[in-house]
Formats: structure tokens, C-alpha cells, sequence
């Protein structure tokens, strides 16, 4: 069996508080490691989106440049956050499962970090309706970061 | 702001015979972080054993104690195998979500590993109502390892598999 090297980890947030630990958290471990870190938000499709945030209500279609511009700031703030130029940022549109596994592949990824609380997500990787066909084509272990409902640190 | 460092690593075992890989995949990472390793295995209450090995019908009781003798084994093989002396070993019995974290609390655990295979533990920590509110309360990340063979990924492990997979680490 081959050795397992950890050279790139792929962190996924969103925009959810917690998202300031997940980055943290999977920051140091890919520190730790000595791995390049990706950070990346999927920008889900409008009904997604309206699923998601339900107060949102419909959207319109020009939001969706909006909501990747206003991605891409996100990032890019959590980056400086963490404090290191060498941290690449992914801002993809459409199913979560599909364009992590997409970006999975794509780049090379030897970890993906997640926070818990985004069950959603989760669903969709592991229990959702794709799932099937998607738990088939995962091949990287997953770092889960417990994120509770309220952080009060 | 409160360490995050991963010092020690917990790793969760069963039967299956994935589990080697779960074992290497966490051991890797622990000497990458040159981290302290626990091998946990959690001996499930029979009920739960009869439910999860669906083939196996009801067990009877003394195959609870063969259980116990039969993790240890496991346990001391996985940690022969990987060649590390200053892994610790850990049984316990119970509940297998509830155990881990306890195990993780105890021994001060910062990162668990386990395998995916077990969807029924997956469910009951990521999605369980007990487990979920535990794992609110801890703030120890886990590593799950991707371990499904293509046809298993729904289906509940025999205790054929089990067996293959205790053996093949015996070997």
C-alpha cells in the first residue's frame, strides 16, 4: 500500500461564522503538514441558494456575479486573515458535491477540510440523492472541524 | 484563541478490513504531525453487533467476551503492523459514538480518524441527535477516511468480511 503524503489541502467555507474556525483549524493542520492550502466557496445554484437562506426569498439572476464577486472578497479577506500569500482561492458555481469533487480532481487535493455544521453539505456528499455516484468517486479523506451553533470564543 | 494543535491522534477501528487503511492513513498523518497515536476499537453492545452484522442473527453471549478477545488481538496486530511501539491501545464497550468521544476526552485527544465505511457511525456522529449534540460540545476535528469497496457502500459488512480482515492483519 502507498504511503499517504498530505501535500495539498482543500478548505471549504462558506459563509457562516463558523467558517473563521474552519479556516483556522484546517490552516494549522495543513501547516502542520507542511501542505499547500486551497480555500474555496461554491456559489450553489438560485434554488439552492433560496433553499438554503430561506429569508433570501427568490433572487434575481444578476446576483449571481454578485454573489462570486462578493465570494471572491470573502476569500480573499480570510486569506489575509490567515496570513499567508501562498494560500490559492477557488470560487466555483453550481452543486457543492459536484464542484468540490470537480476541484478535487482538478487540483490535485489530498484533504478536504469542512466545518460539521454545514449538514447540508454533508447530505449532499454523503447521503444526498447524487451520493451514490459521488461516495463512489471520493478518495480523500475528509477533516471535519466541529463548528458549533454558538461560538462563543 | 484557544491552541489548535494536534498532538494526539485517536484511531478508530473496527472489523472491516478497510480498517488497515484507516490505521495507515491515520498513522501517516500522526508522524507527518509527529503526533501520539490511541487505537481505539469500541466492542458494540450485542444488540447493536446483531444490527450491524445483519448475517449474524443474534449472538450469544459469550461471543461478547470472544468480541473483546478478538479486538485486543486486532488491536496488538494493527499496532505490530505499522511498526510503532509507542502507540497506546484502547478497548472499550458501549455505545460507539459515545465511547470515542469519551475516549477523546480522556485522553485528550485532538483529532479523530475513522473510517468511512461505516456509514452507520457516520450517520450517528455527524447526523445522530445523541452524537450530534456531543460533537457540539466537542471541539475535536475527525479525519474520516474514504474505505467503501464499490458494492458496500450501503450494504451492512458480514462477518465474513470481518473475519477476512482480522486474518489478513494476523498474518
Amino acid at each position: 500500500m502507498e504511503t499517504t503524503k498530505i501535500k495539498k489541502v482543500l478548505i471549504a467555507l462558506d459563509y457562516d461564522p463558523s467558517a473563521k474556525r474552519v479556516a483556522e483549524v484546517g490552516f494549522t493542520f495543513a501547516n502542520a503538514m507542511n501542505a499547500e492550502i486551497v480555500l474555496i466557496h461554491v456559489v450553489v445554484d438560485l434554488v439552492a441558494y433560496s433553499l438554503t437562506y430561506l429569508n433570501l426569498g427568490p433572487m434575481q439572476l444578476d446576483t449571481v456575479t454578485e454573489l462570486k464577486d462578493a465570494s471572491e472578497q470573502f476569500l480573499e479577506k480570510t486569506k489575509r486573515h490567515l496570513g499567508n500569500d501562498y494560500i490559492q482561492t477557488v470560487v466555483r458555481e453550481g452543486d457543492f458535491a459536484t464542484c468540490i469533487l470537480d476541484t478535487i480532481k482538478e487540483m490535485d487535493i489530498d484533504v478536504i477540510v469542512m466545518g460539521s455544521h454545514s449538514r447540508k453539505w454533508l447530505e449532499h456528499i454523503l447521503l444526498g440523492s447524487v451520493t451514490a455516484d459521488v461516495l463512489k468517486h471520493i478518495t480523500i479523506p475528509m477533516f471535519i472541524v466541529p463548528t458549533r451553533k454558538r461560538e462563543e470564543d | 484563541m484557544k491552541k489548535n494543535k494536534l498532538q494526539k491522534i485517536l484511531i478508530a477501528l473496527d472489523f472491516h478490513p478497510t480498517s488497515e487503511k484507516v490505521a495507515e492513513v491515520g498513522f501517516a498523518m500522526a508522524k507527518s504531525l509527529g503526533a501520539e497515536v490511541v487505537l481505539l476499537h469500541v466492542k458494540v453492545r450485542v444488540v447493536d453487533y446483531s444490527l450491524i452484522y445483519k448475517k449474524m442473527g443474534s449472538l450469544k453471549l459469550e461471543t461478547v467476551e470472544e468480541l473483546g478477545l478478538a479486538a485486543e488481538h486486532f488491536l496488538k496486530n494493527s499496532k505490530h503492523k505499522l511498526s510503532e511501539d509507542l502507540v497506546k491501545t484502547l478497548v472499550k464497550e458501549g455505545d460507539f459514538a459515545i465511547s470515542i468521544l469519551d475516549a477523546a476526552k480522556e485522553m485528550s485527544i485532538d483529532l479523530i480518524v475513522m473510517g468511512s465505511n461505516s456509514t452507520r457511525w457516520l450517520e450517528e456522529i455527524v447526523l445522530g441527535r445523541v452524537t450530534n449534540k456531543v460533537l457540539q460540545q466537542s471541539k475535536i476535528p475527525i479525519l474520516i477516511v474514504p474505505t467503501r469497496k464499490n458494492d458496500s457502500s450501503n450494504t451492512f459488512i458480514s462477518l465474513e468480511d470481518s473475519a477476512q480482515g482480522i486474518s489478513k492483519l494476523v498474518e
